[in-house]
């Protein structure tokens, strides 16, 4: 009974003093790290996310083509796009422009058709549309365009007409072109210019256009 | 009772030296696995090697001029087979040995430049493009921004703001090594020759590199099961798949020493029996 009761201390001290000296190991190396490991730590969380990065280079489509001719949408009814998204389509008759509408004007956008800048507004909300596309692919028709002609913008939540008033030719760094913070819904397209040149253009040209007709969006984002 | 006080005193010394030493084979096993992996000039270029990092890498690059061929009025067809991995890996290379040797990181596309002037040059001809075309200011800007591109994912992100701290860290890692491996010899000999009884001075070194080969395993268990290394986001993916790589074999580093830790005090666990038995006999 007696060697018994010996042999459980014994084997008792032989995993109880591991686990705990391997506590007191774990608590005085981080203390001695501390200063290392806050750092590797803050800056380690720069890089975590719960998100999976999309590396594939396709792209969502939420636009589904709609007959709502009425003047207002209300917001929460909309389905804001995030960017990489194709929330609608963009189409000039006059000038043979018919391309898919994103938001953003990254590569998937300007791959595959036209995209509105971010910083700007997508149609409804009586503020800027500033769209890009490049001038060897979507907006290669743009070289045609004059004044007066009509641009088509359908998506999801409403179809709109804009009406070309102007276009002009600017330097890449002027930031005159155009006004993002006007109250005013107004349509903005440009690409680089000169048309069909093999190379990196210093100059855009853009093309401005009025509101004709399409719902205003009202009422607040859910 | 003095004896007793006595006896209680050179074990609390014996416990606190154990402790020492576990603290001290921890610590050599974490600065082992850092010295044979992130701190190896070769452990980089084999990691690489192991992923599919030129091959992902390559994808990003023509994706990248596709993108400013597509603004620059080239054919999709251009790009599509231009990017040459042999001259990737080779300029990747020289920039991961210009970044251990602690020279100025800088990568020297000039051959990268030259075949894509090579191939403008075939194109403008093939396509009997003539100079109201193009301008010759609008095709150096076109390969500006290519060899831009090009240099910017040569470059391993992050690589030429550590370089300096990295290098400082590998100078140091293996003075530390050093001291630990010096303060592991000297407590394991301090064990030995103070102790009458060996197995007493065996079953001390048992409890140190039970807990350090348990602290050892702890760390990278608990990295492994958290998820933590898949929630890894890099923009791009050759590099989060080639940091996430370095990362994982760090950690399954750190698995094996501290396997090997456990193995260790399991034999010294039997040795420490036996010898016991010798010497109650």
């Amino acid at each position: 009974m007696k060697k018994r009761n010996k042999t459980n201390k014994n084997t008792k001290k032989f995993v109880i003093v591991p686990l705990l000296m391997c506590a007191a190991i774990l608590l005085v190396s981080s203390t001695i790290c501390f200063p290392l490991l806050s750092d590797v730590f803050s800056i380690g969380s720069m890089f975590l996310s719960d998100k999976q990065v999309d590396y594939s280079k396709s792209f969502e489509n939420i636009f589904v083509p709609t007959a709502n001719d009425s003047d207002t949408v209300n917001a929460k009814d909309v389905d804001f796009p995030s960017v990489n998204k194709q929330f609608g389509e963009l189409k000039i008759k006059s000038c043979s422009v018919n391309a898919k509408l994103f938001f953003g004007d990254g590569k998937i956008p300007l791959r595959n058709g036209v995209g509105v800048y971010a910083g700007s507004f997508i149609p409804g909300y009586n503020k800027t549309i500033l769209v890009a596309g490049h001038n060897n692919t979507y907006f290669n028709g743009l070289k045609n365009i004059k004044k007066g002609d009509t641009v088509k913008i359908n998506t999801s939540y409403g179809n709109y007409k804009y009406r070309v008033t102007a276009a002009k030719i600017y330097n890449a760094e002027n930031k005159k072109a155009y006004d993002l913070s006007k109250n005013e819904e107004n349509l903005i397209l440009y690409t680089c210019y000169p048309f069909d040149t093999l190379g990196i253009t210093e100059k855009r040209f853009f093309v401005y256009a009025e509101k004709v007709s399409g719902p205003k969006i009202v009422g607040q984002y859910e | 009772m003095s004896i007793l006080n006595n006896q209680k005193f050179t074990t609390a010394m014996y416990l606190i030296l154990s402790f020492i030493l576990g603290l001290c084979v921890f610590f050599c096993s974490i600065l082992f696995s850092l010295r044979f992996t992130v701190f190896s000039p070769s452990y980089l270029t084999d990691t690489i090697n192991s992923t599919d990092y030129y091959k992902d890498l390559c994808g990003e690059i023509t994706d990248d001029l596709l993108n400013i061929g597509d603004a620059s009025g080239l054919d999709k067809s251009f790009f599509e087979d231009f990017v040459d991995e042999v001259l990737v890996r080779k300029d990747v290379q020289y920039y991961i040995d210009d970044f251990y040797a602690g020279k100025k990181l800088e990568v020297n596309s000039s051959d990268f430049q030259k075949s894509l002037r090579t191939a403008l040059d075939r194109y403008i001809n093939q396509k009997s493009l003539t100079a109201e075309d193009f301008s010759e200011k609008s095709i150096n800007e076109f390969v500006k921004e290519a060899d831009e591109i090009y240099v910017s994912h040569i470059e391993l992100t992050y690589f030429s703001q550590i370089q300096k701290a990295f290098l400082s860290y590998s100078f140091k890692i293996n003075i530390y090594i050093g001291i630990t491996l010096a303060v592991t010899i000297a407590v394991i000999l301090l064990f030995f020759f103070t102790n009458k009884w060996k197995h007493i001075a065996v079953r001390y070194i048992y409890y140190a590199t039970a807990s350090a080969g348990l602290v050892t395993l702890i760390i990278p268990v608990v990295v492994f099961f958290s998820g933590i290394i898949s929630k890894i986001t890099i923009i791009s993916r050759s590099l989060n798949d080639l940091y996430t790589a370095c990362l994982s074999s760090v950690f399954t580093t750190l698995i094996f020493i501290g396997g090997a830790l456990i193995a260790i005090s399991g034999f010294l666990l039997v040795l420490h029996s036996k010898m016991r038995k010798n010497a109650l006999n």
